[in-house]
C-alpha cells in the first residue's frame, strides 16, 4: 500500500507488535500445543492411539457423514446459484437470506430442530419407534444436522462469482443450439469450477468439523461418533490415555485444516475465488 | 430466409416504479437475402427488437416470424439465428478453434460432423475471417477486432438462416471498424445470407445496409433506402437525426 | 414517398397475421436460459427440506400442546417459564454477555490487525494474513481443547504459570469463555475491514494533512468514521458468532449451572431430561437473538451505503 501519509515508526512498530503478539499467542500457539501434545508419548502410542477402535469407527464416520454431505449441498449450491443468477423471479433476496439462515444460528439449535423432529418426544418420535428407523445417534441424524450448518458453504461462494460473470456467454450458446446440459457443462461449469472447489473445501472443513449440531444429534453412543465428538470423548475419559488420544485425533484434523487453508489461500492468492466473510448482496441478472 | 414481426410490445419493469415500454407495436419485414440496419438513439429500442427476434428476450405482445413458421414460441436454441453480441460473449476458457466449433459440436448426435468434418469446417471460417494462424488463441489473447471476427465466424459455423449483429464494431477504433465494415458487405454481397444488425452510426448503417430502419422511443419512425431517407424525412425526429 | 408508419413500403407485404386482439392468449415461455423449474425447484424443496420445516418445527414445537402439557396455553406457559427461568437468565447473562465482550476485544484486535495487514509492510505479512482465518478452518472442538491445554490452571502452559505467579484463574472460569470466543470471532472483524480499509482513497487523508491535522487528528475525524461500519458490522458477525458457540466453550468452561453455563449447553441439558418443549423455548430465544443480529447488520449496511459508503 503506497500512501503518502504514513504513520510514524513508533506507532508502526507498537501496533506491528501487538498484532503479531496476539496472533502468536491466540493463533498460533494452539496450533503448536495441539502437534506437542499429540506427540508427547512418542509415535510409537500415537499410532496407536489413532488405531484405537473408537478412533477408527470415528475416523470413519466422519468421512461418510463427509461424503454424503459435501455433494449434496455442492449441488443445491450450483442449482441455487444457477436460479438466482439467470432468472428474474419474486423473492430472490428473501431466498439469498433463507439460504444464510444455517450461517446466523447456532450449531446447537442447528442439532436441536432435528431432535425436535425425529426425538423420542418429537413429532416422528414414537412412528421412528414403532417402525424401529433409527435416525438421531445414528448416520442420518448426524448427516442431516451436519447438512444443516455446512448448508450456505457453496451457494455463497457461487452466487456472487456467477453474478458477475453474467449471462452473456450462455446466451451465446443458447443461439449456437445447445442444450440446458450443454450449457452446463461446456460453458458455466469451466468457468465456475475453482469456485465450487473453494465452496466445497469450506464446507467438507465444517462437516468435518461440526461439533455442536452433533452433539445433540448423537451424543454419547460410543460407535456413532464423529472426530470431534471423539475428541471430547477422550478428553473426558478418566484415566492417563484420554487425554493423548485426543489429541493424537485433534492433531488429524488440525492437518485437515492446515490443508484447507492452504487450498483456501491458493486459490484467492489467485483470484480464482471469492473472499467472502459478508452477507450476500444480490443482483438482478440483467 | 425472410424475417418479420408484427405487432411486438414490449415492457421492462423497473423496480416498483411504472413499467417503461421498450418496443410499442413494431411490425417489421425483412426480405430474404436483405441487410437491414436498425439505426436509432440508445434506448431506442433497436437491441431489444434484436434480440426478441434472436429469442433472448420475449415480447409481451406480438409475433416472430421466420418464412412462414410462427417462431414466437420457439426458443432461441431451437430459432437458430446467429448472433454476434455486443461485448462478443466469446467463451473465455476455450482457444478461438473451440470456439467456432463449438455449434458445431453440440448439435444432436445424429447430425453432428465427425472430428475432421469438424475442422475443416472451422478451417474455412478461419480463413474467411484471416485468422488462420490464431486457431489456439485464447480469446484474451486477442484484439477487440479480432475477437470481433471470431464471434462472427462463431455465428456462422452452424449455417444460420438469419444472421443478427448487435452493435456489431461498437468497441473498435475507426480503422478496424472501416476495415470490418467493408469485410462485413463484401461477405454479404457473397452470401446474400438475411441479415439485421443493431447500430448508432448512422454512417455505418447507410454505408452497409440496404435498407434503413430508424428507431425512438420504442417505435419505428421510418424505412426505406438510405437514399429516401435522406431525401424524404417522414418527420422531424427523423430530420434531426440525420441532420438533413 | 411515404409518410412516417409502421408500415414497410409498397412492394412488401406483411406475412399473413391475424391481428393481435384476435389471438388466443398463449401462455408466453418466462424465461430464455433453460433450467429454471428444474434448478429453482431443486432448491426450494432441499432449502425446506434441511432448513425451513426443521425451523417450523422448532416453532411448532413452543404451541403445541403433549401429554405433558395438554392444553396451549400450558406449553406456551412452560415456554415461557423455562425461558425466564433464573437458570436461563444467568445462562442467557453469560453467553450474551461474554459474547459481546469478546466481540469488543476483537473489535479491537481486529482493527489493529486490519490496519497492520492493509498498510504496513513487513516480512511474513503474507503467512500472517493467511493465519488470520485460521479460526475459520479450525474445528471447534479441537480449538478448545488446544486452548484448554494452554490455560488449564494446573499444568497449563500459560494457565499454570499465571496461576503460580498471580494467582490467576483461566480455564473453567468466564475468562476462559472469553478467551474462547474471542479466538473464534477474530477473523471476522478482520476480514470485514479489510476491504474497507484498503479502499479508503489516500487523497481524503492527505487533504487533511494539508489542512493542518495531524495523524491522530485524521485518523480520529476522517479514517475512523469512514470505516465505522464495516467495524461495527464485523464486531456484529462477531458476536453472532460466540453466542452460538459450544464446541471450543465445553472444552475450557465448567458449565456450573448459575456461573458459567451457556445457553447451548442449557438446551442440550434440557433435551437431556426429556424436556423438549423446554428446549424448544430455549432455542426460540437464540433463534430471536440472531434475528436481531441479522437485522442489525442489514440495517448498518444499509444506511452506511446510503450515505454513499462502501462496505
Amino acid at each position: 500500500m503506497k500512501r503518502a501519509t504514513t504513520d510514524s515508526w513508533v506507532v508502526r512498530y507498537l501496533l506491528i507488535g501487538f498484532m503479531l503478539a496476539f496472533i502468536l499467542i491466540f493463533l498460533v500457539f494452539p496450533v503448536c500445543v495441539i502437534l506437542i501434545e499429540a506427540l508427547r508419548r512418542g509415535l510409537a502410542f500415537y499410532f496407536s492411539a489413532l488405531s484405537a477402535k473408537h478412533s477408527i469407527s470415528a475416523i470413519r464416520m466422519t468421512l461418510t457423514v463427509a461424503a454424503i454431505v459435501v455433494p449434496l449441498n455442492t449441488i443445491f449450491g450450483v442449482c441455487a446459484a444457477w436460479a438466482i443468477t439467470h432468472f428474474k423471479f419474486p423473492g430472490k433476496s428473501l431466498l439469498i437470506s433463507l439460504i444464510e439462515i444455517p450461517l446466523w444460528v447456532s450449531p446447537v439449535v442447528g442439532g436441536l430442530v432435528f431432535a425436535l423432529i425425529f426425538g423420542r418426544q418429537g413429532w416422528l418420535g414414537t412412528w421412528l419407534e414403532t417402525h424401529q428407523i433409527q435416525i438421531l445417534f445414528a448416520l442420518p441424524g448426524i448427516v442431516l444436522a451436519t447438512a444443516f450448518v455446512t448448508f450456505p458453504f457453496v451457494a455463497r461462494g457461487l452466487i456472487p462469482l456467477m453474478q458477475a460473470q453474467g449471462s452473456a456467454e450462455e446466451e451465446a450458446a443458447l443461439t449456437l443450439g445447445a442444450n440446458g446440459w450443454q450449457l452446463f457443462w461446456r460453458v458455466t461449469f469451466p468457468k465456475i469450477k475453482w469456485g465450487v472447489l473453494y465452496g466445497m473445501i469450506l464446507c467438507n472443513a465444517r462437516a468435518m468439523g461440526e461439533f455442536g449440531a452433533v452433539s445433540v444429534v448423537a451424543g454419547s453412543v460410543d460407535d456413532k461418533m464423529t472426530m470431534p465428538l471423539q475428541i471430547e470423548n477422550y478428553y473426558q475419559a478418566l484415566g492417563p490415555g484420554g487425554l493423548p488420544r485426543a489429541f493424537a485425533l485433534a492433531s488429524i484434523l488440525l492437518l485437515l485444516s492446515v490443508i484447507t487453508l492452504a487450498i483456501k489461500i491458493g486459490l484467492e492468492w489467485r483470484s480464482l475465488a471469492p473472499h467472502t466473510v459478508r452477507p450476500i448482496k444480490p443482483v438482478s441478472p440483467h | 430466409m425472410s424475417v418479420a414481426v408484427s405487432h411486438i410490445s414490449k415492457r421492462f419493469e423497473t423496480r416498483g416504479q411504472r413499467a417503461v415500454p421498450a418496443l410499442r407495436d413494431v411490425s417489421l419485414e425483412v426480405q430474404t437475402g436483405e441487410l437491414l440496419a436498425l439505426l436509432g438513439p440508445s434506448g431506442s429500442g433497436k437491441t431489444t427488437l434484436l434480440r426478441i427476434i434472436a429469442g433472448l428476450e420475449i415480447a409481451d405482445e406480438g409475433q416472430v416470424f421466420f418464412g412462414q413458421e410462427d417462431v414466437t414460441e420457439k426458443s432461441a436454441y431451437a430459432r437458430k439465428a446467429g448472433f454476434v453480441f455486443q461485448a462478443y460473449a466469446l467463451f473465455q476458457h476455450m482457444t478461438v478453434f473451440e470456439n467456432i466449433a463449438f455449434g458445431l459440436r453440440v448439435l444432436p448426435w445424429k447430425k453432428r460432423p465427425n472430428a475432421e468434418a469438424i475442422a475443416k469446417r472451422v478451417g474455412e471460417l478461419l480463413t474467411l475471417i484471416q485468422l488462420e494462424d490464431h486457431e489456439k488463441r485464447l480469446p484474451s489473447q486477442l484484439s477487440g477486432g479480432q475477437r470481433q471476427r471470431v464471434a462472427l465466424a462463431r455465428a456462422l459455423a452452424v449455417e444460420p438462416r438469419v444472421l443478427l449483429l448487435d452493435e456489431p464494431f461498437g468497441a473498435l477504433d475507426a480503422k478496424v471498424r472501416r476495415d470490418l465494415r467493408k469485410w462485413l458487405r463484401h461477405f454479404h454481397e457473397q452470401t446474400h445470407l438475411t441479415s439485421l444488425f443493431v447500430t448508432h452510426d448512422q454512417d455505418e448503417a447507410f454505408e452497409l445496409a440496404d435498407r434503413v430502419v430508424i428507431f425512438n422511443e420504442g417505435r419505428i419512425q421510418q424505412i426505406g433506402l438510405p437514399s429516401e431517407l435522406r431525401q424524404n424525412p417522414a418527420n422531424d425526429f427523423v430530420r434531426a437525426f440525420l441532420e438533413v | 414517398m411515404n409518410a412516417a408508419s409502421t408500415l414497410p413500403p409498397k412492394g412488401y407485404s406483411l406475412a399473413p397475421v391475424e391481428p393481435a386482439s384476435a389471438q388466443p392468449r398463449i401462455k408466453r415461455r418466462k424465461h430464455i436460459l433453460p433450467g429454471f423449474h428444474l434448478t429453482l425447484g431443486y432448491t426450494l424443496i432441499y432449502l425446506s427440506a434441511i432448513v425451513l420445516l426443521p425451523l417450523l418445527a422448532l416453532l411448532l414445537k413452543t404451541v403445541t400442546p403433549t401429554a405433558d402439557y395438554p392444553d396451549i396455553k400450558q406449553v406456551v406457559g412452560h415456554v415461557f417459564e423455562v425461558a425466564t427461568d433464573a437458570r436461563s437468565l444467568d445462562s442467557y447473562k453469560l453467553s450474551f454477555g461474554i459474547s459481546f465482550a469478546a466481540a469488543l476485544l476483537n473489535g479491537v484486535f481486529g482493527f489493529i490487525a486490519a490496519w497492520t495487514l492493509i498498510r504496513y509492510q513487513f516480512p511474513g505479512k503474507k503467512l500472517i494474513d493467511a493465519l488470520v482465518d485460521l479460526p475459520f478452518a479450525m474445528p471447534t472442538s479441537v480449538a478448545g481443547l488446544a486452548l484448554c491445554q494452554i490455560f488449564s490452571t494446573h499444568g497449563g502452559y500459560l494457565g499454570g504459570p499465571l496461576h503460580d505467579w498471580f494467582g490467576w484463574r483461566i480455564a473453567y472460569t468466564s475468562w476462559g469463555i472469553l478467551i474462547a470466543l474471542t479466538f473464534i470471532g477474530f477473523p471476522f472483524v478482520v476480514r470485514t475491514l479489510q476491504p474497507v480499509l484498503s479502499e479508503l482513497p489516500a487523497e481524503v487523508e492527505e487533504a487533511a494533512a494539508c489542512l493542518g491535522a495531524n495523524r491522530w487528528q485524521t485518523f480520529r475525524r476522517v479514517i475512523f468514521p469512514a470505516v465505522s461500519p464495516a467495524l461495527l458490522t464485523g464486531v456484529m458477525l462477531a458476536f453472532g458468532r460466540g453466542v452460538g458457540e459450544y464446541g471450543s466453550v465445553v472444552f475450557i468452561s465448567s458449565m456450573i449451572p448459575y456461573l458459567t453455563e451457556i445457553t447451548p449447553q442449557l438446551i442440550i441439558i434440557k433435551l437431556e431430561e426429556n424436556d423438549y418443549i423446554g428446549a424448544a423455548g430455549l432455542g426460540l430465544v437464540m433463534l430471536i437473538m440472531s434475528f436481531i443480529i441479522v437485522v442489525t447488520v442489514n440495517t448498518i449496511q444499509y444506511f452506511a451505503s446510503r450515505r454513499g459508503r462502501n462496505i
